[in-house]
C-alpha cells in the first residue's frame, strides 16, 4: 500500500538539516510544503513533551488530517553558542534543545517506525564524529542520503 | 467559574437563557400595540433579572443562589430557525467589510516576535471576530438540535374582551399551529404551562376580569394563572417606570421566574440527570453501550429526518447540560458536552456508513454553536490550546466560515503558555489559503503578513516559498508592485524546487517586476538581482 512519509532532521536551533521524502507513494507538487508545514508546527508539541519524559521515541505526537508526527530526540547536549531569539528567552530550557529525528506518516506502524529511528540515529552519530563536520550545519553526504532511503524502504 | 468575564461570555449569558414561547389571541395584541408596543416587548423589559436571588441546589447538592437570570419571549410563529442563506450572506459582508482596512498597515512590515509575544490579547485579535461569533451563534438559533432555544414554558394570554376565554386558552394549545418543533419529535412537547388573563382598565371595571380569573383558576390550577391589569393611555405612548402598573408586570414575572420556570428547571435537571447517569456513565455502561448501541437506537431512527428525538438519551443529556448551563450550574453543563461531543463522533461515524445524509447545513450550524460557547469556556480557563483544537474542528466545507474559525485557532496557540508561535504560523497560512479561496484578498494578505512575523527568516526552504511567492502574488493583485516584487525576490533562489515550480516563479517575478518597473525605486540594485539569478539553473532563463 502506498504510505507517504517524510523524515527531517531538526538541529537544536529548529534548523533542518536534512530532509528527505521517504514514502512509497508518487510525489505530489504540493507535498512537500504541507509536509514541512505539518513538521514545523509540531516542533511546538515536541518542545512541550521533550521536558516531561526522559524517553528518546515519542510517538504519534501530532496530527494533521490523515498525517500523524512521530519524534525521536536525540541526547546531544553539545555545549553551542546559541543566539537568543525573541521566544527562546521566554523558557531558558530552549537553549538545550536537542537534535529531533521528526518523520510525518500516515501509517501506523510503531514498531517499524522505532528501529528506522534508531538506526538512522546510528547513522547520525557516525556523521557527528567525522571531523570534518560541522555540527549544525546540512548534511550533504550521498552516503547518509542512500542509506536512510535505504533503511525507509525497509522499515517503513 | 464564570465566563461572565468576557464579551462573548457576556453575550452568551444574556442569549443562552431560557425561552418561553407567548400564545397570545388578536385582542391582547390589540391592546397593547394601542400603546405602541407589542405584547413581547412589553413584557421583555422585566423579564431580565440582576438579582433575582433563588436558591438552588446542583447535581451534587451544593446549594447556590441564582443571581442574575434572564428570560426570553417569542411569538411561536417566531420560534423557528432564521433563514441560512440570508444569514450567510450577511455573514459575508461582515468579513469582506472588515478586510477593507487601512492599506498602509497592510504593506508595512510584520511585527516582531518579541513585539507580538508582549502585546496584549485586545491589541491582537481583529475586534470583528467577536462579532462575527455572535451572528454564527444566532444563525443556529431554533434549529431541532440547538435545544437552548426549546421553549421551556409557555404563556397563554387570552384577554378580558374575549368571548369564552377557557375556551380560547384550549385553542391556543392548538398542536396544528404549534411550531414543528414541539410536533416531530425534537422536543418534549409537555413544557411548563402559564395562563395570563389581561384585563385593560381603560375598558371598565376589573369585576368581570376577577369572576374570569377564578374560572381559570379552577380548570387549570390555582398557581397556573395570573391577572395582569394594564392601563392603555388615551394617547399611542407607553407610561415608564413610575407609572404604577409598571411593577405588577415585574412582580408577575418575577413570580413567573422564580416560582414557575426556574423550580420546573431544576425539577427536570435532576430528573434526567438521574435518568442520564443510570444509563450513561460508568464504565459498565459505557461497554454495553458499544456492544448494544445500534440495537438500541433503531426504534428512534427516522430514515428521513434527525437522529435525536427528544427521548433518545443523547438528546437527553443535551437537555440537561443546556437546562444546567441556564441554572448556571457550569461543571455539570461540562460534563453533559463532553458526553456528547463523543456521541455525536461516533453517530456521524454511523451514517456515514449507514449512508444516511445528516440535515447538513444545521448540523454544522449546531456544530459551530456548541463549539464557540466551548472554547469561551476553555479560555477563561486558559486552556488555549484545547480551545484551538475546538475551532480547527467546527472547520466545515464552507470555506470562509473555516477560513476565520482558523484564524481563531492561530490566535489560541500564540495566546497558549508557552506559546506555540510554529502553530500559530501555520493555522494563519490555512486560514490565509481559504481566505485567497473565497476572494478575500485583503484578508489573504493579513493573515500571511501575520505568519511572516514567525517565519521570516526560516531556513524551511518550502515554507519560505509557499508563504513569500503567495503573498508577493496577492500583493501584485491589489497593486502594490513595490511590496509584490521584495517578496518575490525572496523565492528566487529555490533550486530545491522542481523544474516548473522554477519556472514558475521565475515567471511571476519578471511579470509582476515588469509593472512596477518605473515604480521600483531602486530598492534593490540590479547586483543584488543578478546575484540571486545566479543561483537559478540557467538554462531556465533561455
Amino acid at each position: 500500500m502506498a504510505t507517504t512519509a517524510s523524515f527531517i532532521i531538526v538541529s537544536r536551533n529548529d534548523i533542518p538539516i536534512y530532509e528527505a521524502e521517504v514514502g512509497s507513494a508518487t510525489k505530489r507538487e504540493d507535498a512537500a510544503q504541507l509536509h514541512q508545514f505539518v513538521l514545523h508546527a509540531a516542533l511546538d508539541i515536541v518542545q512541550d513533551l521533550a521536558w516531561t519524559t526522559s524517553a528518546m521515541f515519542l510517538k504519534n505526537i501530532d496530527r494533521f488530517n490523515d498525517l500523524v508526527v512521530s519524534v525521536y530526540v536525540t541526547a546531544d547536549k553539545s555545549v553551542r553558542c546559541i543566539t537568543l531569539k525573541a521566544f527562546s528567552i521566554r523558557y531558558f530550557l530552549d537553549i538545550f534543545k536537542h537534535t529531533r529525528l521528526m518523520l510525518l506518516h500516515d501509517s501506523r506502524n510503531d514498531d517499524g517506525i522505532k528501529s528506522f529511528f534508531q538506526e538512522v540515529h546510528e547513522l547520525y552519530i557516525k556523521v557527528l564524529l567525522n571531523p570534518l563536520y560541522l555540527p549544525g550545519a546540512r548534511i550533504a553526504s550521498s552516503h547518509f542520503d542512500t542509506k536512510v532511503r535505504a533503511l525507509a524502504r525497509k522499515y517503513l | 467559574m464564570d465566563p461572565a468575564g468576557t464579551p462573548l461570555g457576556k453575550m452568551l449569558l444574556e442569549e443562552i437563557t431560557p425561552v418561553v414561547m407567548v400564545l397570545r389571541t388578536p385582542s391582547v395584541e390589540e391592546a397593547c400595540v394601542k400603546n405602541g408596543l407589542s405584547f413581547v416587548e412589553m413584557l421583555s423589559p422585566f423579564c431580565n433579572f440582576s438579582n433575582i436571588d433563588v436558591p438552588l441546589r446542583t447535581s451534587s447538592d451544593q446549594p447556590y443562589r441564582l443571581h442574575k437570570f434572564k428570560l426570553r419571549l417569542f411569538y411561536e410563529s417566531d420560534v423557528r430557525q432564521p433563514n441560512i442563506e440570508v444569514a450567510k450572506e450577511r455573514l459575508k459582508q461582515v468579513i469582506t467589510k472588515a478586510g477593507e482596512k487601512e492599506n498602509l498597515e497592510l504593506i508595512s512590515d510584520p511585527p516582531q516576535v518579541s513585539n507580538l509575544l508582549d502585546s496584549s490579547k485586545s491589541e491582537l485579535l481583529p475586534s470583528w471576530f467577536e462579532y462575527l461569533n455572535k451572528e454564527l451563534i444566532r444563525t443556529a438559533s431554533f434549529s431541532e438540535h440547538e435545544t437552548f432555544d426549546h421553549p421551556v414554558g409557555c404563556l397563554l394570554v387570552v384577554s378580558s374582551k374575549d368571548e369564552q376565554p377557557i375556551n380560547r386558552f384550549i385553542d391556543l394549545f392548538n398542536t396544528n399551529k404549534l411550531p414543528s418543533l414541539l410536533n416531530d419529535g425534537a422536543m418534549d412537547p409537555k413544557i411548563l404551562k402559564h395562563y395570563l388573563l389581561v384585563h385593560d382598565n381603560h375598558d371598565g371595571s376589573s369585576e368581570k376580569a376577577s369572576k374570569i380569573l377564578s374560572e381559570m383558576k379552577s380548570t387549570f390550577g390555582t398557581n397556573e394563572c395570573h391577572l395582569l391589569c394594564i392601563n392603555s393611555s388615551q394617547d399611542a405612548k407607553m407610561e415608564h417606570q413610575d407609572d404604577p402598573w409598571a411593577s405588577y408586570l415585574k412582580d408577575l414575572m418575577h413570580e413567573f421566574s422564580s416560582k414557575h420556570v426556574i423550580p420546573y428547571m431544576e425539577q427536570k435537571v435532576r430528573i434526567l440527570n438521574q435518568q442520564v447517569s443510570a444509563t450513561r456513565r460508568g464504565f459498565r455502561n459505557q461497554i454495553k453501550n458499544l456492544w448494544w448501541r445500534k440495537g438500541k437506537d433503531d426504534p428512534n431512527e427516522m430514515p428521513s429526518g434527525s437522529m435525536y428525538t427528544f427521548s433518545s438519551i443523547e438528546s437527553q443529556i443535551r437537555v440537561l447540560g443546556d437546562h444546567a448551563f441556564m441554572l448556571h450550574d457550569y461543571e455539570l453543563a461540562l460534563a453533559n458536552y463532553r458526553l456528547i461531543s463523543t456521541d455525536y463522533k461516533l453517530d456521524k461515524a454511523w451514517k456515514r456508513y449507514a449512508g444516511v445524509q445528516k440535515l447538513g447545513s444545521s448540523g454544522q450550524q449546531n456544530a459551530t454553536r456548541c463549539g464557540l460557547w466551548w472554547i469561551e469556556m476553555l479560555k477563561t480557563r486558559d486552556q488555549y490550546k484545547e480551545a484551538a483544537s475546538v475551532y480547527f474542528r467546527i472547520c466545515s466545507e464552507e470555506l470562509l466560515h473555516s477560513a476565520v474559525m482558523l484564524e481563531q485557532a492561530s490566535y489560541c496557540y500564540l495566546f497558549s503558555k508557552p506559546p506555540m508561535l510554529y502553530k500559530y504560523g501555520f493555522h494563519l497560512v490555512l486560514s490565509g489559503d481559504r481566505y485567497r479561496k473565497t476572494d478575500q484578498i485583503k484578508h489573504a494578505i493579513r493573515t500571511y503578513r501575520s505568519a511572516l512575523s514567525v517565519y521570516r527568516e526560516t531556513t524551511w526552504s518550502y515554507i519560505r516559498d509557499h508563504v513569500h511567492f503567495h503573498i508577493g502574488q496577492w500583493y501584485a493583485l491589489l497593486g502594490f508592485h513595490d511590496v509584490a516584487v521584495r517578496h518575490m525576490l525572496q523565492v528566487l533562489a529555490c533550486s530545491h524546487q522542481s523544474k516548473a515550480t522554477q519556472e514558475l516563479f521565475l515567471r511571476d517575478f519578471l511579470q509582476i517586476f515588469q509593472v512596477s518597473g518605473f515604480s521600483f525605486h531602486g530598492l534593490v540594485s540590479l547586483g543584488q538581482m543578478l546575484s540571486y539569478i545566479k543561483q537559478f539553473d540557467l538554462s531556465l532563463c533561455i
